[in-house]
């Protein structure tokens, strides 16, 4: 019996089997990286729309040769999507104007690029409106969408894009100035498969100067962009993850007035400053903000500069922020009762330019624009830049330094055929270049490469309107 | 009013004799051989009515003319004595060699037949004791087996004693008139005496005669009435039938007892006789005699006034021969119970007041409650427990040398168990679940009874043992094993009470039995490691610690030389699967822990401590081999830290088991002993509060109905597959999630499981996974890709793989869900060329939105079916097809090209087989051969005994 009850006690001591390690799928956890990879890729562009009005381009750029699949879907439930497939030799460029292969209105696309490095844009085109940003490669289960607004004249819708098999559903948590902004019909949102859903967010929070946006995919897939509307023209950018430090080569184009739309990922009382990157210099810290964790700010910065001139955010915990450029209304900036209490600092620089009142041309004539754009959460030494070039419109491609040494830039237009010349410039430290693109010759990107890391982004503007788009890395 | 009153058209048989001559009687006198004729001789002559004549038919070895005064002659057969006699003989008396008739016999016998006007009348025969009935008559059932009535050793009463008319009469005193016998024809002698004796009366019967049998006339006759040989009665039974019956008839007659004939030559082998070859000669006969036995049939049917109704009045409801088979099957297993009683008329009262039966019949029941929903589902397909594989040809062709399907399939061999499975599949002919259902269900009978057999060894009594037995099938221990679902070592229980038994039971001396012994052994052992290969290595250190435990008990030591030859023959019959595996890497795959219930536990503590303290010296001594046996499974099933594995839990969950019926014998046989009194009957009487806890705790598995099996999973999670026609045999499923909801074994890929499997579910030919080969890599490879997020086109990268459909098993439906499943379902979510399917599934699935995708796909983009262990589809002359299945030569036919991860070949023939390794099937066929010889050992072993 002695033996019985050992042996029954040294079976009581046992311990269990470990607890069985969660699977580390990278997939899984995508989206921290949105660079172009050197390897087959896809882009989702979940603003696509080809219709009787609006058409939309879409270019990509390559450095090696790929074979690209484009798929455009069908808004009709289980009708085959449109595709269309094209060799492109590298390094090259070219954009597909998809009203050429459908006109049937809103038509999310995905672009399959079977070698990289490679990334693609999409830019909507109208008479008196253009939009553009980059396609996404990355598709985490959380993003955020800064820079939203439902003031008066002002519209914000959001689009969610399911390109995957399996159903998603999705929470969106809203921030305005309001603090956390609940809203129970954005808490759970399905969207089937292969399939999107555009969420116009008037009836759900009305009259919100800012609205930020968390979005979580709590089964599924979802890849969301953030359309602003106003009367002077229309814009729109993509959710981002979280940084702790972001740079905007461009914030002021085309005579609008800057603004950057700030939040907390998570963290309170963080402390924010933004540095003024011009074609002169930097000014550090030219404005400087502190954040709590779940209150938006806008803090605007045409004050700051004269245009051009770029932006460097940097904070004490990750944040989100978006750059949006609009034509300020006049009540506005003589302040209106909703206008939240200023908290920011602002500290005068000696090596800053001349400041330029940008909103006196407001009140003389109409301006049409409006742009928006995320930023660049990392600098790189190379940049592949799919952009698109219009009659009437200037298209800039902009290189900020944001390091302290001189950085060697070489430029290599993008497009269809070997034609286009490398281009050489040195770039100060602190400080922006903008390289202006030719029209009409067939340029649909570049290729950015540098001895030190830089940040790109370009801008197009002209008679229909402005738009902001930042670069993509390539690995 | 015109009455319709049937008339008979022949009134011969019926008339009456002149009472005023006495009738005059030859004898006919069967002179057989078979001894006592002497006897019979002064019996006859000793008869008050004196017969006119003597007839001695055969060769009359031994007959002495001189001890009767009746005339006598002799003759070669009945035909000749029935052709000699004249108009003026009435009767024929038939009487067999050694019967010795009482002196009035003869007058009786001709008294009665005139007085109920019988054509045919028989005696009574007693045995030589004169008390002992041995016939009174016989019925018949359909198939004309003869039925006495009689129980074994009845006494003579005067119970039967009244002239009624029967079916037939035995043949051994008859008196037949012989007007009627030269009407049907004479007695048919190319069957056995008792067989034309009862072929006489039906004929006599359809021809509107009665058979009757009178008490009046008694004969003594001391041998039994058997007719030899077997299979010649049998054959005589089936031309009586043949020649008697109508078509109607005859038309389910003959068939059903060609089946009942067959169902009894495999009952048979389980009580060591073999009826094979009397049931094929004893058909065989008949169709070389058929066409004499049509002729007679003529004969008998175009002068018949009867029906088959007729014959129908003296037959009894039922099959004798089911029915001896059902008494012999009881009467078997109650001679394998405890007690020295029989089964027997007599014997039934007293067993159905005996707690032993109680619980034994309560025992089956729970059996059959227990095993319920496999009657109707077959095994449910979960985990290691999967279904039989269709075609047992095809499994038992796999494994001896054939392709093993597992996966993306390899050429290793399939465990035994699979073996087992075919045998199953082919002896039920291979009905659906018939197989599954007996080797289930006979599992745990099998168990139980082993466990009385094992606890008889220690003169345990059977209500005690049953206690034990249900326990050790059925209880915590045997839950664990059925958690794990391990189907092998779940059957392998039943066997491993047998297995020590063998061992351990006593073994009468001389070389054929001892040879025997050893024979049964090995038998045992193999089958038990067929069942489980670890299960193979647990009865040597079992038995060790028992002779350790009994260290002057030669009894003991001699066990264990047994269990040593037992063992190393079991691993013999593993072949040719054992030469190809490694057991300590089978021994330490997984993790073992078996999470025991504390009220388990602690009533498992309280029965253990009682049985050692209350039981007496003798009981205390096996109880504490129990309680070390418990203890030490108990160990061995919480061993995962020391590096041991599920397959070993289980085998220790069966030495936990094993132990525990033992002490929980010993406590409900020290409670129900009157030599326990004082403070140890208090002792056992805690005890069995623990028993009745195990009870409780194992009748729990009578709720599911699957013997103790988790409820099938995998067979609703793919049964969406077969909502396409034939696609389910074109194409593969990929299963991911939690490696313990996957079906058998799984691989993992970044701590991720998966495993391919065979739609619409996958057999038990599935559930073991080899080592990974090129095609296995290949997959990983490309799951690496998918899983890093470097493709979206999953669909497209698995489709090689025949890859059609991809499962996510475990619940992914909300964030809270499984954890593995949600990382799973992120993966083919975030893929362009899968559709949802969300029609009736539980779990997420994915269908592949590229075509065409198969196991077996033609260069013409044709994909072929799987069909048992082939491919096949449309022949595709000039073709290739590539057969997505690991690499192997064997594949053809050719010419074929071997490619780095499959098989592709000629597609001309249409079909695509794997030639078998010729080393592999002789060593399947040598184990066969081995089984037949030591079958024919332990039989000639028992005989012996």
């Amino acid at each position: 019996m002695a033996l019985a009850a050992l042996l029954a006690v040294v079976g009581l001591v046992q311990i269990g089997p470990p607890e069985a390690p969660a699977p580390e799928f990278e997939s899984a956890a995508a989206g921290e990286s949105d660079a172009a990879a050197a390897n087959a890729t896809v882009w989702y562009c979940p603003w696509v729309e080809a219709g009787d009005v609006l058409d939309t381009t879409i270019a990509v750029a390559t450095r090696s040769d790929a074979e690209v699949a484009m798929t455009l879907l069908d808004p009709l439930t289980n009708s085959d999507p449109t595709e269309f497939s094209f060799d492109l030799i590298g390094p090259g460029a070219t954009g597909i104007d998809t009203g050429n292969l459908l006109r049937r209105g809103e038509s999310p696309a995905t672009v399959e690029i079977s070698d990289g490095p490679a990334s693609a844009i999409s830019a909507q085109l109208a008479d008196g409106l253009i939009a553009a940003d980059r396609c996404l490669v990355s598709v985490p289960k959380k993003w955020f969408l800064t820079g939203g607004s439902t003031k008066t004249g002002t519209f914000t819708q959001i689009r969610l894009f399911n390109p995957f098999a399996d159903n998603a559903e999705v929470a969106i948590t809203a921030h305005s100035e309001f603090d956390l902004d609940l809203s129970p019909d954005l808490d759970s949102i399905d969207v089937a498969g292969r399939a999107w859903t555009t969420i116009d967010l008037e009836p759900f929070l009305p009259f919100r100067d800012q609205l930020v946006f968390e979005i979580v995919a709590e089964q599924g897939l979802v890849i969301p962009v953030l359309v602003r509307t106003d009367e002077h023209g229309e814009a729109m950018w993509t959710g981002t993850a979280a940084s702790e430090t972001w740079e905007f080569p461009v914030v002021a184009p085309g005579g609008l007035e800057p603004s950057l739309a700030i939040m907390s990922a998570g963290e309170d009382g963080i402390a924010i400053s933004i540095d003024i990157v011009t074609e002169g210099g930097t000014t550090v810290a030219a404005r400087e903000v502190l954040l709590d964790s779940t209150t938006p700010v806008l803090v605007p910065l045409g004050d700051l500069a004269a245009p051009p001139f770029g932006a460097r955010v940097t904070a004490s915990a990750p944040v989100v922020a978006t750059v949006v450029a609009s034509v300020v209304d006049v009540e506005d900036e003589q302040g209106g009762e909703d206008v939240p209490p200023d908290i920011t600092t602002t500290t005068a620089h000696d090596d800053t330019t001349d400041t330029t009142d940008t909103t006196a041309a407001a009140e003389d004539e109409f301006l049409r624009g409006l742009a928006g754009t995320i930023g660049s959460p990392s600098v790189s030494t190379s940049w592949i830049v799919p952009l698109t070039t219009l009659i009437g419109s200037d298209t800039t491609l902009w290189i900020m330094n944001g390091g302290s040494e001189a950085a060697s830039v070489t430029l290599l237009p993008l497009g269809e055929g070997e034609f286009l010349a490398e281009e050489v410039i040195m770039l100060e430290p602190g400080t922006i270049a903008g390289v202006p693109v030719d029209v009409g010759v067939g340029t649909f990107g570049y290729e950015v490469v540098s001895d030190l890391p830089v940040s790109v982004a370009w801008e197009i503007s002209g008679d229909r309107g402005v738009a902001l788009v930042t670069g993509i890395p390539s690995e | 009013m015109i009455a319709v009153v049937p008339v008979r058209l022949q009134n011969a048989p019926h008339m009456s004799l002149m009472p005023t001559r006495e009738a005059t009687v030859v004898v006919a006198l069967i002179a057989d051989g078979s001894g006592g004729i002497s006897d019979t001789l002064r019996a006859v002559d000793g008869q008050v009515y004196v017969p006119s004549r003597l007839c001695i038919v055969g060769t009359g070895e031994g007959a002495n003319p001189r001890l009767s005064n009746i005339p006598f002659e002799f003759s070669a057969s009945v035909a000749s004595v029935v052709a000699g006699l004249d108009a003026s003989v009435d009767y024929l008396w038939v009487v067999r060699e050694g019967a010795i008739p009482a002196s009035d016999a003869l007058g009786a016998l001709i008294s009665d037949a005139s007085r109920v006007g019988a054509g045919v009348i028989g005696s009574k025969i007693v045995g030589s004791d004169k008390e002992s009935l041995v016939s009174i008559g016989l019925v018949t059932d359909a198939f004309d087996v003869p039925y006495t009535g009689l129980d074994g050793d009845e006494r003579d009463q005067g119970q039967y004693d009244v002239v009624r008319e029967v079916a037939a009469v035995s043949g051994i005193s008859m008196l037949v008139r012989r007007d009627l016998l030269v009407g049907l024809g004479g007695i048919d002698e190319t069957m056995t005496p008792s067989a034309a004796a009862l072929d006489l009366g039906q004929r006599a019967r359809l021809r509107g005669a009665v058979v009757a049998i009178t008490p009046a006339s008694q004969v003594v006759y001391s041998d039994e009435i058997e007719d030899r040989p077997r299979w010649r009665a049998e054959a005589s039974r089936i031309r009586s039938m043949i020649k008697s019956y109508g078509v109607i008839t005859l038309a389910w007659a003959l068939p059903v007892d060609f089946i009942t004939g067959f169902i009894e030559v495999i009952v048979s082998v389980f009580f060591g006789k073999w009826y094979g070859f009397d049931w094929v000669r004893s058909w065989v006969w008949n169709l070389i005699k058929l066409p004499g036995t049509l002729a007679a049939r003529r004969h008998t049917r175009s002068q018949r006034v009867g029906t088959d109704a007729d014959l129908f009045r003296f037959q009894r409801k039922g099959s004798v021969k089911i029915s001896t088979m059902a008494v012999t099957s009881v009467a078997g297993m109650r001679r394998r119970l405890p007690g020295d009683d029989r089964v027997t008329l007599d014997s039934i009262g007293r067993d159905v007041r005996q707690p032993a039966f109680a619980v034994g019949v309560m025992a089956i029941i729970f059996v059959l409650l227990s095993a319920r929903n496999l009657w109707s589902d077959g095994l449910p397909a979960i985990g290691y427990t999967l279904p039989f594989p269709s075609s047992g040809w095809d499994v038992l062709s796999a494994y001896a040398g054939g392709w093993n399907p597992a996966g993306l399939g390899s050429p290793e061999p399939l465990r035994p168990l699979l073996a087992i499975a075919g045998i199953a599949k082919i002896v039920t002919l291979h009905a659906a679940t018939l197989g599954e259902y007996l080797l289930a269900a006979g599992s745990l009978l099998v168990g139980i009874w082993g466990m009385t057999r094992l606890l008889r060894t220690w003169s345990i009594p059977a209500t005690p043992a049953l206690l034990g037995g249900i326990v050790y099938v059925a209880g915590p221990t045997s839950q664990g094993i059925s958690g794990n679902t391990h189907l092998g070592s779940l059957l392998a229980l039943s066997l491993l009470p047998w297995a020590l038994r063998i061992c351990l039971a006593s073994v009468r001396d001389g070389f054929f039995v001892v040879l025997g012994r050893l024979a049964a052994a090995v038998l045992i052992f193999g089958l038990l490691g067929a069942f489980s290969p670890l299960m193979l290595l647990l009865p040597i250190p079992l038995i060790a610690i028992y002779a350790l435990v009994r260290f002057s008990d030669p009894a003991a030591w001699r066990g264990l030389i047994i269990a040593l030859v037992g063992t190393a023959g079991g691993f013999l019959l593993l072949s040719p699967w054992i030469w190809s595996v490694g057991l300590l890497g089978i021994a330490r795959a997984g993790y073992a822990y078996w999470n025991l219930s504390p009220i388990v536990g602690v009533a498992a503590a309280v029965v253990v401590v009682a049985a050692i303290i209350g039981a007496n010296r003798q009981l205390g001594v096996v109880a504490g081999w129990g309680a070390t046996l418990a203890g030490g499974g108990f160990v061995l099933s919480r061993s995962g830290s020391f590096g041991w594995g599920t397959e070993t839990e289980s085998v220790a969950l069966a030495m936990a088991g094993l132990g525990l019926g033992i002490v929980i014998a010993v406590v409900a046989a020290t409670v129900g002993s009157p030599a326990t009194v004082s403070w140890r009957r208090f002792v056992a009487g805690v005890g069995s509060v623990g028993v009745v806890v195990l009870l409780v705790a194992a009748s729990v598995i009578v709720l599911g109905g699957r013997i103790g099996l988790p409820g099938d999973t995998v067979r609703s999670d793919l049964v969406f597959t077969q909502a396409e026609d034939g696609a389910a045999e074109r194409a593969r499923v990929l299963m991911v999630g939690p490696a313990e909801l996957l079906p058998g074994d799984s691989r993992l890929i970044k701590n991720g499981a998966y495993r391919v499997v065979s739609a619409p579910v996958p057999d038990l030919g599935e559930a073991r996974l080899e080592g990974p080969l090129p095609f296995d890599d290949h997959l990983a490879a490309k799951l690496n890709l998918i899983t890093s997020g470097e493709t979206r086109r999953a669909g497209g990268e698995l489709a090689e793989f025949g890859i059609r459909w991809i499962v996510v098993v475990g619940d992914s439906s909300s964030p809270n869900g499984d954890e593995a499943a949600l990382a799973w379902r992120d993966v083919f979510a975030g893929q362009l060329d899968l559709l949802p399917l969300n029609a009736a599934t539980t779990n997420a699935v994915f269908v592949s939105d590229v075509r065409p995708v198969g196991r077996a796909l033609t260069s013409g983009g044709d994909s072929w079916t799987r069909i048992g262990w082939t491919y096949q589809g449309e022949p595709a002359p000039g073709r290739r097809v590539f057969l997505a299945e690991n690499p192997d030569a064997s594949w053809g036919p050719g010419p074929r090209i071997t490619t780095e991860f499959a098989n592709e070949m000629a597609a001309d023939l249409g079909t695509a087989t794997y030639q078998v390794d010729g080393d592999r099937r002789a060593q399947a066929i040598a184990v066969a051969a081995a089984i037949v010889i030591l079958v024919g050992l332990v039989l000639v072993g028992r005989r012996r005994a």
